[in-house]
């Protein structure tokens, strides 16, 4: 049987494979914890990990306090490119590098998809 | 994972070292095992090498396995408990190996279905904490292992701390419970069941589990299983590395 991790890291890969301009994704639980990732070998998973975490906690509070119901996505862009959180069930978060040139369209119908099927396992 | 590699001058084989020739797959054994890899070079007739880490490896002469060591292991022993553990890396390697004495390995299918068997066998009795009920001699196979048995530790953490290969304990381990010369302790300790602490992904999902409920030196203990699985893995380093931060803290 395929545990949960192992369908995790799948669907990973195949979101960074198979989307255009995705450079990396990773889902990482509320505490900071990685659960799974698919990301470039210079990018520093502990900042990944303890940076998903601090930017959902303060999306949470934001979205709490400005009467924004219930947190959902928030997108981050740069000179070079995007990052993005999304909620991919209650206790974690799937947050994905793009590059400046990704179709934002596709991106999210991707990134939707996924964190759908992320937290469907996660339960 | 396939690798185009400059083709390099095949070199006889050393026994201990790595084959020289052209290495045309490379990759971890929890993304293709060893039985579709052995499938696979009898399909395209591979004359070769088969690494497995630093497990072992097994000598291919147009896709029947030749030689094949693992640890002191040698010939259907050595692929029958190649086969028997799960994960790490691989290489398949082609090149001329040194012709050998040993031929190649008599039905490669029947050492295939006896490992899958002890697999299971080790996954049913790995869990059960034993003592053994009489005075053993020295000299049997199974002396090592049951100096380690002391009813409390489970047959799975005794044979972690046993260097030498597994398979052949399985059967005289299932003799002597059969026969009454191992004797079970209470219930089974509440651990995972071996096959699926023998599996990456299972131990890391486990040691996070076990983070999450405070649980700290029994998550520690299924992380470190993993990593020794895959040293290389980048989420069980970083599981680990916030595990230590979290202990460091007062």
């Amino acid at each position: 049987m395929t545990s949960r991790s192992e369908q995790i890291s799948k669907l990973l890969k195949t979101l960074a494979s198979t989307t255009p301009d995705v450079e990396g994704a990773a889902v990482v639980d509320n505490d900071g914890l990685m659960i799974a990732s698919a990301l470039r070998a210079d990018v520093e998973d502990d900042r990944i990990a303890a940076m998903s975490a601090a930017l959902l906690g303060m999306s949470e509070r934001i979205v709490r306090e400005l009467g924004r119901g219930q947190f959902s996505l928030v997108m981050l862009r740069g000179s070079e490119g995007y990052t993005i959180l999304t909620r991919c069930g209650s206790e974690s978060v799937l947050m994905l590098l793009a590059s400046d040139s990704a179709k934002l369209g596709l991106l999210f119908l991707d990134l939707s998809r996924t964190a759908k099927e992320i937290g469907r396992l996660l339960g | 994972m396939l690798k185009a590699i400059a083709a390099s001058a095949p070199r006889l084989r050393e026994p201990e070292q790595r084959p020289l020739g052209i290495e045309i797959l490379d990759g971890d054994l929890f993304e293709i095992g060893l039985t579709s890899l052995l499938y696979l070079a009898h399909f395209e007739t591979l004359t070769g090498w088969l690494v497995v880490g630093s497990r072992g490896l097994v000598t291919l002469h147009r896709g029947q396995p030749g030689f094949t060591r693992a640890g002191e292991l040698r010939g259907a022993a050595a692929l029958r408990e190649l086969l028997f553990h799960r994960g790490g890396r691989f290489s398949l390697i082609r090149g001329t190996p040194e012709a050998d004495d040993h031929g190649p390995l008599d039905n490669t299918t029947a050492v295939m279905m006896d490992a899958y068997r002890l697999r299971d066998e080790w996954a049913r009795i790995a869990p059960l904490v034993l003592r053994p009920a009489r005075a053993w001699s020295p000299a049997h196979p199974l002396t090592a292992t049951v100096a380690r048995l002391d009813g409390r530790r489970t047959l799975a953490d005794a044979a972690r701390e046993h260097d030498g290969p597994l398979t052949p304990q399985i059967d005289p381990l299932l003799h002597a419970l059969a026969d009454g010369t191992l004797e079970r302790v209470g219930t089974p300790a509440p651990v995972a069941p071996p096959a699926e602490s023998d599996d990456f992904y299972a131990l890391q999902d486990r040691g996070r589990e076990l983070m999450r409920r405070g649980e700290h030196e029994a998550a520690r203990d299924a992380l470190q299983r993993a990593l020794a699985l895959r040293p290389d893995d980048r989420v069980v380093q970083q599981n680990l590395r916030a595990l230590a931060q979290r202990l460091r803290q007062p």
